[in-house]
């Protein structure tokens, strides 16, 4: 298990084959083990067609799964969903409202169904930045919009996991700044956000801990910072006066080194502190210390490389690696 | 259950298709109110006119001939009465009246039934378009899937919306049948045709119009169960379509025995009060140039046995929709 602690989500071996018009079978989830830890961000990626919407379909029994198992929140999905759904607020792909409706009656036909306070209605709106035109038809709603609609609209039951499926699509990088924004504060009041993207540097931002699928298997997970840390070597920028001398000594504690101009790039220190402390001990005093920065995207890229749609099946687990996320 | 039905009787009143159907029907309900009016129409000023033109020209002949005539009667008569004492050959109304040569005009009594009958079919096709897109329009907007990431239990929003179009099909049926019914009274007591309808008749006329709109519900609810079961409007109405041309219509013709079967009987059955339908049942005969002889036996339908029916294939057909419900991804 890569998360230790209370789990908001967990599956394990799910497996879900859809049967194409041909009749042929295809595999779009296959013995997928995902963990969402109570609390906090958790982002779910992975490239179109590997599997999110499909497994996310799954834990809320919109489809059957034919192998594996589902708990949210420790109780077994879909048998006992209807107790928790009360706890849970989703949307899949582009969620489909009541055209005819604005959206505030939209929100309050959704709270009467559900047995959500009325009066949630106009807070929620509020929330999403929807309140000036909260009267306004549903069909007259650009994209955007809608998807705000949506977000507003799971929040009606105050739920404590949110399951977002791509939130952001069709969103503007204003809009897609409220929804992080939107996301952030739910994690802030102690709620679960699971949210699906193919694009990473979205969830990058607001994640605290990421799981990434590709065709339909787990191929990493863990926090953010662990699997940057694993993902490409950590690499550190140091500035000296002397780079020669400096640069020895730091390939004397069995680190990769390159010069670049008058700077090293460090390969392999555990920690940037150290190299600041051995190369004082002899007297050199670093006048830069940076990491370079590796963002999820290019983990992403590598974890995922050959994996995407139209690609050659890949063998188990081809990269051999899951970063073991501890939550010491 | 309750606050699902409550959003889906307000989803069901906010969708046009719904107000556009039951409209229609009930305007296309108004060309039975004119055939009742085209019965019941008095003589146009025309048609008198001919009618005096003929009448004179009757008078004038019956000034020349009708003493004859009237001997000629009492003749036959005083004959027929050698056999049969009570022979009354009405030879003394033999004289023309205007009545004679003007159009018929019927009463309500007569064609009330008659014209109020068909709109059996009009309220089934609406109600069972009604009830099919109730549901296949949610799966084919994706919004049965938004749906139900907030209300999952898949039992109760299926009787959420097999409610909801028994409860909206309602005034949609007093909404056509009501058009038709009352449209035919009205025009009738406008064309001076009401007559002296008996008890008996409106027992009939209203008890008809009672059980179609109850087919109306009852085909809004199959309406409802094969849109789930089928999910798309044009399957359902591809097996509507298949359904009429195979067991309705084909089916009786190969299988006399199958008519009794047949969902038009039984509409008829439920809706008129009973109905019977012919079977050639043959024996052997070598005397004939067949072998045999042939002769139709009628069957009767009654009416509780066609309600038992319509019921038990609601049941089927509801069934089966939400067991295909249940078990099947929504996507
Ligand atoms: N209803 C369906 N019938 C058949 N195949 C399907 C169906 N839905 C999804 N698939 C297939 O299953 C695989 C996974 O699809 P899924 O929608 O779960 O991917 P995704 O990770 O959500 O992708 P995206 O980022 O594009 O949303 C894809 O290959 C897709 O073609
Ligand atoms: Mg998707």
């Amino acid at each position: 298990m890569a998360f230790t602690g209370e789990l908001a989500i967990s599956t394990r071996g799910l497996r879900k084959t859809y049967r194409r018009l041909n009749g042929s079978k295809h595999v779009a989830v296959e013995g997928l083990d995902l963990d969402v830890p109570v609390g906090g961000v958790h982002g779910f990626l992975g490239p179109n067609g590997s599997g999110k919407t499909t497994t996310i379909r799954m834990l809320l029994g919109l489809i059957r799964a034919d192998q594996g198992t589902m708990r949210v929140f420790d109780q077994p999905v879909p048998a006992r969903l209807p107790d928790v759904v009360g706890r849970v607020g989703a949307i899949v792909e582009q969620p489909k409202f009541f055209p005819n409706f604005s959206g505030r009656r939209n929100l309050l036909l959704l709270a009467g169904a559900i047995g959500a306070d009325s009066r949630l209605v106009e807070v929620v709106l509020g929330d999403v930045g929807l309140a000036d035109r909260a009267k306004d038809r549903y069909r007259t709603y650009s994209l955007g919009m809608k998807q705000r609609l949506a977000i507003a609209a799971t929040l009606l039951k105050d739920p404590d996991l949110l399951i977002f499926d791509e939130p952001t699509n069709g969103l503007d990088p204003a809009g897609i700044r409220e929804i992080r924004d939107v996301m952030r504060g739910l994690a802030g009041r102690g709620k679960t956000v699971l949210v699906s993207s193919h694009i990473l540097a979205e969830v990058e931002q607001v994640a605290d801990t990421v799981s990434i699928i590709a065709r339909g298997r787990m191929i990493a997970d863990g926090r953010v910072s662990d699997l940057l840390g694993t993902g490409a070597a950590r690499t550190v920028r140091v500035g000296v006066a002397v780079p020669g001398t400096a640069g020895s000594l730091l390939e004397a504690q069995g680190w990769t080194v390159r010069r670049d101009g008058h700077q090293l790039l460090v390969d392999g220190a555990p920690d940037p502190a150290r190299i600041t402390e051995i190369l004082a001990r002899q007297g050199l005093f670093v006048d830069e210390l940076t990491p370079v920065k590796v963002d999820l995207e290019s983990v992403f890229l590598e974890l995922t490389a050959g994996q995407g749609p139209g690609t050659r099946p890949p063998d188990e687990h081809p990269h051999g690696r899951r970063a073991a996320g501890s939550d010491s | 259950m309750r606050p699902l039905l409550r959003a889906e009787l307000a989803r069901t009143r906010a969708r046009s298709f719904v107000w556009f159907v039951a409209i229609l029907a009930a305007v296309a309900g108004l060309g039975f109110v004119a055939m009742a009016w085209d019965d019941t129409r008095p003589p146009t000023a025309a048609q008198v006119r001919a009618a005096q033109d003929e009448f004179a020209r009757a008078q004038a002949e019956w000034d020349r001939t009708g003493d004859d005539r009237v001997a000629q009667c009492r003749e036959v008569e005083e004959q027929t009465r050698e056999e049969h004492p009570d022979a009354d050959l009405l030879c003394d109304q033999l004289a023309p009246v205007v009545e004679q040569f003007l159009p018929y005009q019927s009463q309500l009594e007569e064609l009330g039934v008659q014209r109020l009958e068909p709109v059996t079919v009009l309220v089934v096709l609406a109600m069972l378009a009604i009830g099919v897109s109730l549901v296949s329009t949610d799966f084919a907007t994706g919004a049965m899937s938004t749906w139900l990431t907030f209300a999952p239990r898949r039992g109760r929003v299926f009787a959420s919306k097999a409610c909801a179009v028994l409860v909206a099909g309602l005034p949609i049926g007093v909404l056509v049948v009501g058009t038709v019914a009352g449209g035919i009274v009205a025009v009738t007591t406008w064309n001076g045709a009401f007559g002296e309808p008996g008890s008996w008749f409106w027992q009939e006329y209203l008890g008809l119009a009672a059980r179609q709109i109850s087919a109306g519900l009852w085909a809004g609810l199959v309406g409802v169960g094969l849109a789930f079961a089928l999910r798309h409007a044009a399957a359902v109405a591809g097996l509507a379509v298949w359904w009429v041309a195979a067991t309705e219509s084909a089916l009786p013709v190969l299988l006399p025995v199958a008519r009794g079967a047949t969902l038009s009987t039984n509409l008829v059955a439920w809706t008129t009060g009973g109905t019977s339908y012919d079977v050639p049942e043959c024996v052997p005969d070598p005397s004939t140039v067949t072998g045999e002889v042939c002769q139709d036996v009628a069957h009767v339908v009654s009416t509780a046995q066609g309600g038992l029916v319509l019921l038990a294939v609601a049941l089927v057909v509801l069934g089966t929709g939400l067991l295909v419900f249940r078990l099947r991804d929504v996507t």
